[in-house]
Order: structure tokens, then C-alpha cells, then sequence
């Protein structure tokens, strides 16, 4: 622990007003602050160790009014207001020079406590920012969580389903708010209404969109008033249906579900209302005379909120990908598709799940005997609620319809079969099919994986991946590969037919994330020409097998980096 | 299409391949004289136990002279224990068998017996050797040596061709180094063929260029693994010069000395002239200069052109206006199959 007395001489040695006192058995320090004319007081516990930007809370908080970036803790005997000065993980401290880290500390707090007492406009600006996480603070968390599934916040009145009883996780353990415009994948919408039967309707709720808010009360006790307020910001349009139509059914609860746009985005917040007999919707002072009111956690779960909260892209949403392989890579390259953002997936595979595929593949054992297009997109669905994939046990070859290609933005092949990717390109030239194509596969014993992307009317084809180095003739295996043809690179376990290429899951994983974000980086308009990229393994299990690798193996330094796929002796591009 | 497909196409016209139709008749013949020498032989109590082909028939490294014969090197071996002390009488045996086939000027040379086919434009070239454990002997004697002249010499015909074709050195993709390495001695055998006179051009041995160019050779791929035949070409003659193969004589003159890198070890160019030693090197330092010009021109048909300038009419050059090839759909290798290692 610092020295209290240094650090007090250390900060008054900067012009800090700053003194050293002692309350039950504890050490602090008070540093005193003119902000405008007002004396503001901050409080620094001393601790045993820095493990983060060190904290000043703030003395009286009230007396100066609701300050942005400050929450009031109510729990303690003493109000103190905690004031946020960034995210604190976002915030490398340095622990060895705890002086410093506590001066540059204080000098954040400080910095926000003036912008936020000197500055109205900007304080209020930042309290309608932070509007979701104020609403928090006054927030009942014993209650039972909403997820609502709502789409465009417009008003409209819907059914409360009650949580499963004995669920404390998982979608089970949230009471359920389902708008009409949901679109919630089939797999999904069947597991929720599924349940419905175990979900007794508890109440009604209404979403209320606002046209204007206030910053959201610092106290449990100003939600009355608040919300009376939040009633003069209802869109005219909207105020008839509430009071004349949705505010009239009698019932024990109500739940509104306010939205509004603040500096942050749309925000979205819940009040819940309880009543010993039944009334309408409370709308006036008078009529909340019967209720009693609390705010509740809402947890929106669209896919505007969900998906780029993980990192998913909406624009993809609509982007039309056909899948051609459901192996180890073209798994993989599924569920990442699927991460994204993109729903309309369709998976062409006719082999089953087996038990020899468990290990490097996604699927869990569930799906073993089932078909491996259909138990993907399944699982797909499951995973990501708003996902339309589906399977389909036709081949690449059984692929070759001109008018059902064109129906996609984007085919990739994850077969790794060079014979048939190449049939396919040539019945693609053939028939003037101009759909992007990506191409990926792996090779054995770790050594890489590779992925092209065939744009047409862009320089470069996938038989750019082909012309043979040597002669420069269209060959029979890529000349992306990094292990040199015509050796055994197949492991045989039991006789004919169960050969197979010896690589394990993070190969294939390697190889799918590469092709995955090669295909984005395409459908997000990143990628405008045709292109290739590959990544590079270690040889030490080739070696073992005494397997050959290519000179552009041990020349390669670019792994995973995009690079153009036109070789200019390729005779069909040229 | 790139300066690597002009260079494939001129090696495609150059090189001369055993199975190449222009090489059928000497095929044949070769054939055909074998048979009875081994008949011959075997008659005589030395059965052929093993024949093999020398020379650059036997490394791929052989190519279309413009005007001159094309070579047999056909090696005949017999056993140890049935080989006559005298080894000229087992060359005489197979010097009877051309001149029984008509061959006028029908020889033993010190290391071979040597005919030429005059109408087939054909030379041939037969050593004999005697083998036991593997290891070889060469019968050394001409047709009227005195015995202290002849012997059974210790050789090594089959090191060198194997030095030849060894590919370990080569780090990543080694079979397509090597045949890099096999079209730049044919790429070296055509510019001596085209640059010096025919008289100096026989002594600017085709097994010497051979040997410095396996020596030196400096392959070049790019990172995709794409060859240019080019650079190699301008990297491997640089190294050649820098490679102390010339021994400065004074007056700009140089005498080159090459070693052979199997037994025996002899210098290939013992006794060559200072005039062939310092042509030689002048006209590779000239070589190395123009593949320079080379590289820095950017303009595929002026690459041609200077490249025409050192190999000849067969490295040709496309006419300014012509475009690279338009056809439709890709034309495949010649293979079947290949084995592939892609997998998903």
C-alpha cells in the first residue's frame, strides 16, 4: 500500500488541496476543489494493491444537481457519488509508480467533474448518452428479467410469458415479450413455442416509443413523476391508440417498454406495474394511485441489438450464400458465415454425420446418422435465432442449373475435390454463370490451407490456381498447395475406402475462418477483385512422413493476407 | 503470357528427347547396333551383362543441334570375371560390328569405340567396361596400342550421370529445380551452338558446361512458385563467372579448367586453348550483359527480340500487334492424374 502521508506531500506537490483522514479503521484522503464557484469534495480509499485506475468517489453528490458519468450509491451510511472516468479495462495502469497512477487518476475526475458542472448542455447530452446505464441504477433486479423481441420499437400492445419456473439460465429464465414483427429462425420460433405451454401468460405489455426523454431518475422514488413526464413525449399519432384502446384491458400487471433515441442510439427501457386488483393502464397521477411501480432490466434481443453487439454485420443479412460441403472446413465456414450476420445460408452435402467425423467437426453428437447439410443448418438455427439455414443432400456436380446458381450472391466449395471444382468452373465458363465463387481446402499434416475467390469479370479465375508453375499449362493440382502432388498423403486405417488426409480440427477450423473472412470481406464490398489467400503451417509432421513440400512453401510469408489471384498465363483468363 | 512461356517455348523447340520423332532413326539404330553387339560379344564368351546410355541422352540435357549429328552415347558392359586381360580386344570385337554394318570410318578411339552414320546425320559413341560389385572399369586402348598403353581404368561412368540428376540439394518443389537446372544447360548448349564458330563451339564441351552450370546453378522461382527460367539463367552465368573455373593469363586472356565432380576427376578442358578459354569467357560476360537488358526491359516483345538476339530463330518473337492467346477454354497438362493433397 502507498504511503498515505507521501501521497498526500506528492499530490499537494502538483496543487492539489488535499488532506489525509481515518474513519473505521481505514485510510482515505480528501482532496477539496473549486468548480464554478462550488467546493467539491473527493474521496480516495487507499488500497493494498493497484489493480485499475484508482477511484475518487464524490462527496454529497446531490448538492450539485445530476451530474453525468455520476451514480450514486445508496447503500452506504454516507451518500458518495462514483464517477466514471473510462472504461477501466481500457485503461493500463502503472502499479509500480502508484503515485502517478493516483495523480492521473484524480486529474481524469477531475476533468469530468468540471466539464459536467461548467458545461449544461454537454452534462445533459452525456446523461441522455448514458441513459441505459442511469436507468440501471434505479432498476429493481429481483424481479424477473423481460426479453423482448420487438424489431421496431413502433406501439404496440403484446403478452407477457411467464419464465419457466426452476430456470435460472438460458432463454428459460426471462419472461418473454414476442412482438408481431419478429423474425425469429424456424428452429428457434419451434423451441419458444414449444414452451409456451410451461409459459402462463403474465400480464400485458405495451412498447411505447418516445419522441423525447428525459435523463433517467437518479432515485427509485422519482419513477412516478418520471414516467408521468415520459407520457407528454408519446408521438400525437400514437397517444389515441394508448389511451382509447391499449391502456384499457384490466389486469394485476402491466409492463411498459419505452424506446427513444438518445446521443447513444435507440435506447430501451422497462417499467413494471403491480396492482392488488385488476385496472386498466395507469395514465394519469390519479389512476397510478393503485399501482406500485418499479423499473426492471429489459434485454432486447433483435437482431439490431444482438447482432452487432457480436460483431455481426446487418447488411449481410439478406446476402443469398450457397455452401457447397459440410466437412470439417466447410463447417466451420457455416458458423462463422452464420456469426456474421448472414441468414440466407443453403449447406449442399449428401454424406451423413458419423462417429469418425466427431472430432473435427462442429457438430455436436446429436446429429450422428443424420445427414451433415441438414444437422448444420439445424444447428445453425439454434445458435443464431434469426439464421434461415438449410441443408440439402445434392452434390457440386448436382449443382450445375444456371438459374439456381444465379439466385445466389456468393457459392463457395468446401469439398476438396479438385476434379469436381474444376468440372464446375468449366460448366460455370460454359454457361456464363457470373457468380462469385470462393474455393477452400486444406492439405494434410498441418502444413496450410488455401482459399480463392473467382469474381467474374475481375482479372484472375480459380484455374489461375491451377496453371501448373512448371509448365504453365492448366494442371491438376493447385499451385497454391504447399505439399508437392503425387505423394501418398493419406492415412488407411481399414482397407479401401477409409483413406483419409491426416490434419486435425484447428487445420480445418484455420482453414474456414481464412475462407469465412475472405467471402465477408467480398459480400461487405471490401474485396472487389478476384483473389487468393492461404496460411502456413509448421512441416514438422510432413517431415515425419517424409512428404515433399513445395518451394512456395517455404517462400511463403503472406498467411492470411489477401492477395491477387491473376496469373497472366492462365489461357482462360486471358 | 509471360517471358517464362517464351522461354518454355523455345526450350519445347530445342530440346531433343530419346522418344522425339527427330531422334526415331538414331533411336533405331542405336536399337539395332546393340543387339549385335551384344550378339557379337556373347559369341566371343563376354556376354553384355548390362547396357546403359551416357552423355546427355541420359540427363535430359541433350538438344536439336542446327546443323550438326546426333549423338549415341551407349554404354556395354560385361563381366569381371569373363573380361580379357587386353581390353582392345573386346573393342575390336565391337569395332568389327560396325564395320560389318557398313560404317566407313569405323574407329577405337583411346575410351571408345566411335562411327559416324553419315546419311543419318548420326555419331555414336560406344565405351565398354567390365563391372564387379558395382564397380566399373573402362577399356582404355586404341586399335595398335602398346600394352603399357591399354588398361582396364578405374571409372565411374554411372556418378556422373547421377551427379547430374541429383536433386537433394534442392530445398521445397526439388524435381521442378532440377528440370529448371536441365533447361538452362540446354539453354547454355544452344547459345554456344548459335555464338560460336563450329570449330570452337566442339571444344566448348557440352559435359563442361554441364558441370559448371550444376555447380553454380542458382534456381528461381517466384513465391507462388512460378519459374522464370530467366533470372536462373542470369544468376547461374553470373556465378559461372564468379566461379574461378577461368585462370587469368595476362592480356585479357583466360585458360577455363572444369574438373569433373566424379572419377576421374580429370579436367575436362585439360588442354584447352587459351583462345577457347578467353572466347569462352568474353562471350559469357556478353551473355550475362544482354540477360541483364534483358530483365530491365519491361516490354515482352523487346524481351524477345534480345533473346532472339542470343539463342537464334527458334526463340521466337512475337509481332508487336499480336495479342496472347485467346483460346476460349483452358488447356490442361498432359498428365491423366496426379495425386492431390487438398482435402475439406
Amino acid at each position: 500500500m502507498v504511503d498515505i502521508d507521501e501521497l498526500v506531500q506528492h499530490l499537494c506537490s502538483k496543487g492539489f488541496n488535499c488532506e489525509k483522514s481515518f474513519i473505521d479503521d481505514s485510510n482515505f484522503i480528501s482532496v477539496k476543489l473549486a468548480i464554478s464557484g462550488k467546493t467539491v469534495e473527493l474521496i480516495h480509499l487507499l488500497t493494498d494493491e493497484i489493480i485499475g485506475l484508482p477511484i475518487f468517489l464524490l462527496s454529497s453528490p446531490n448538492d450539485y444537481g445530476q451530474l453525468a458519468h455520476v451514480s450514486i450509491d445508496n447503500s452506504q451510511p454516507v451518500e458518495l457519488g462514483s464517477i466514471c472516468v473510462n472504461d477501466r479495462d481500457s485503461v493500463s495502469v502503472n502499479f509500480a509508480m502508484p503515485l502517478l497512477a493516483i495523480e492521473e487518476s484524480l486529474n481524469r475526475h477531475v476533468g469530468i467533474l468540471t466539464k459536467a458542472i461548467t458545461d449544461p448542455e454537454w452534462n445533459r447530452q452525456e446523461l441522455l448518452r448514458e441513459f441505459s446505464s442511469n436507468w440501471l441504477g434505479v432498476c429493481d433486479f429481483e424481479g424477473k428479467k423481460i426479453l423482448l423481441t420487438s424489431a421496431s420499437g413502433k406501439l404496440e400492445e403484446l403478452k407477457v410469458l411467464r419464465s419457466i419456473i426452476n430456470s435460472n439460465h438460458g432463454f428459460n429464465s426471462y419472461h418473454l415479450a414476442q412482438t408481431g414483427d419478429s423474425d425469429l429462425s424456424a428452429i428457434a420460433s419451434l423451441h419458444w413455442n414449444i414452451n409456451k405451454t410451461k409459459r402462463p401468460v403474465a400480464g400485458r405489455a405495451i412498447i411505447l416509443p418516445l419522441v423525447d426523454i428525459s435523463p433517467a431518475p437518479l432515485r427509485k422514488e422519482e419513477l412516478k413523476n418520471w414516467y408521468l413526464n415520459a407520457l407528454i413525449n408519446v408521438k400525437p399519432e400514437d397517444e389515441k391508440l394508448l389511451y382509447e384502446q391499449y391502456g384499457r384491458w384490466s389486469s394485476l400487471e402491466y409492463w411498459i417498454i419505452f424506446n427513444a433515441v438518445v446521443p447513444s442510439g435507440k435506447t430501451w427501457f422497462c417499467l413494471h406495474f403491480q396492482a392488488r386488483k385488476k385496472h386498466s393502464l395507469p395514465l394519469t397521477a390519479e389512476q397510478l394511485e393503485h399501482w406500485k411501480i418499479k423499473a426492471i432490466p429489459l434485454r432486447l434481443f433483435n437482431k439490431e441489438n444482438v447482432l452487432p453487439r457480436g460483431g455481426a454485420n446487418l447488411d449481410l443479412t439478406y446476402r443469398r450464400v450457397a455452401l457447397i460441403g459440410a466437412g470439417s472446413v466447410g463447417g466451420e465456414v457455416a458458423h462463422k458465415l452464420s456469426s456474421a450476420g448472414i441468414q440466407h445460408l443453403k449447406i449442399f452435402d449428401p454424406d451423413y454425420y458419423s462417429i469418425d467425423n466427431l472430432y473435427r467437426h462442429i457438430l455436436p453428437e446429436e446429429y450422428l446418422g443424420t445427414p451433415k447439410s441438414y444437422g448444420l443448418g439445424w444447428q445453425l438455427q439454434r445458435q443464431f435465432l434469426w439464421s434461415q439455414a438449410k441443408g440439402s443432400p445434392r452434390t457440386l456436380l448436382d449443382l450445375r442449373k444456371r438459374q439456381e446458381l444465379l439466385s445466389y450472391d456468393l457459392i463457395i466449395i468446401a469439398i476438396g475435390s479438385p476434379t469436381h471444382e474444376r468440372l464446375f468452373k468449366e460448366y460455370l465458363i460454359d454457361n456464363d454463370v457470373d457468380v462469385p465463387v470462393i474455393n477452400t481446402w486444406l492439405e494434410g499434416f498441418g502444413v496450410g490451407g488455401h482459399a480463392t475467390l473467382d469474381i467474374p469479370d475481375s482479372k484472375g479465375c480459380l484455374l489461375c490456381a491451377y496453371v501448373c508453375q512448371e509448365t504453365l499449362a492448366i494442371g491438376l493440382n493447385s499451385n497454391l498447395n504447399f505439399i508437392e502432388a503425387n505423394q501418398n498423403v493419406t492415412t488407411n486405417l481399414a482397407g479401401c475406402g477409409e483413406q483419409f488426409i491426416s490434419y486435425g480440427a484447428m487445420c480445418s477450423a484455420q482453414t474456414a475462418i481464412m475462407a469465412s473472412d475472405l467471402a465477408i470481406k467480398y459480400l461487405e464490398n471490401k474485396v472487389t477483385t478476384s483473389s487468393k489467400v492461404s496460411w502456413k503451417g509448421s512441416d514438422l509432421d510432413a517431415n515425419d512422413n517424409n512428404i515433399q513440400l513445395t518451394h512456395r512453401y517455404y517462400q511463403f510469408s503472406d498467411s492470411l493476407q489477401i492477395k491477387p489471384l491473376y496469373d497472366e498465363d492462365c489461357d482462360a483468363c486471358s | 503470357m509471360s517471358i517464362q512461356a517464351k522461354f518454355l517455348k523455345f526450350h519445347d523447340k530445342i530440346k531433343l528427347g530419346r522418344e522425339d520423332a527427330e531422334y526415331k532413326n538414331a533411336r533405331e539404330k542405336d536399337d539395332s547396333i546393340l543387339k549385335d553387339v551384344k550378339k557379337a560379344l556373347k559369341e566371343e564368351g563376354y556376354p553384355v551383362i548390362e547396357d546403359f546410355l551416357q552423355g546427355s541422352q541420359s540427363t535430359a540435357t541433350a538438344v536439336k543441334h542446327p546443323v550438326d549429328d546426333f549423338d549415341i552415347d551407349r554404354s556395354v558392359v560385361i563381366a569381371f570375371d569373363d573380361a580379357p586381360d587386353d581390353p582392345v580386344k573386346v573393342k575390336k570385337i565391337v569395332l568389327k560390328v560396325l564395320e560389318d554394318r557398313g560404317f566407313k570410318n569405323a574407329k577405337i578411339k583411346k575410351p571408345c569405340v566411335t562411327a559416324d552414320y553419315a546419311s543419318l546425320s548420326l555419331h555414336i559413341d560406344i565405351p565398354l567396361y567390365r563391372e564387379q560389385n558395382g564397380e566399373y572399369e573402362l577399356a582404355v586402348g586404341k586399335k595398335n596400342s602398346k600394352d603399357e598403353n591399354k588398361e582396364w581404368s578405374s571409372s565411374d561412368p554411372k556418378g556422373l550421370r547421377d551427379w547430374i540428376n541429383n536433386k537433394d540439394d534442392y530445398v521445397g518443389s526439388a524435381i521442378d529445380k532440377l528440370k529448371q537446372f536441365k533447361r538452362t544447360v540446354r539453354y547454355l548448349k544452344r547459345w554456344r551452338d548459335v555464338k560460336f564458330s563450329s570449330d570452337i563451339a566442339g571444344k566448348v564441351f557440352s559435359i563442361g558446361l554441364t558441370v559448371m552450370a550444376k555447380e553454380k546453378f542458382k534456381p528461381n522461382f517466384d513465391d507462388n512458385g512460378k519459374a522464370s527460367d530467366l533470372i536462373a539463367l542470369q544468376d547461374t552465368v553470373s556465378a559461372i563467372l564468379n566461379g574461378w573455373y577461368f585462370i587469368y593469363q595476362g592480356n585479357d586472356q583466360y585458360k577455363v579448367t572444369v574438373n569433373l565432380p566424379t572419377s576421374p576427376w580429370r579436367d575436362i578442358f585439360d588442354g584447352s586453348s587459351v583462345n577457347t578459354g578467353t572466347q569462352l569467357y568474353n562471350k559469357l560476360t556478353s551473355l550475362k550483359n544482354k540477360l541483364d537488358k534483358v530483365i530491365d526491359e519491361e516490354d515482352l516483345t523487346k524481351q524477345c527480340k534480345l533473346l532472339n538476339e542470343i539463342f537464334g530463330d527458334d526463340f521466337e518473337v512475337p509481332s508487336s500487334s499480336s495479342r496472347a492467346s485467346t483460346v476460349a477454354k483452358a488447356t490442361y497438362v498432359t498428365a491423366g492424374a496426379a495425386g492431390t493433397s487438398q482435402g475439406a
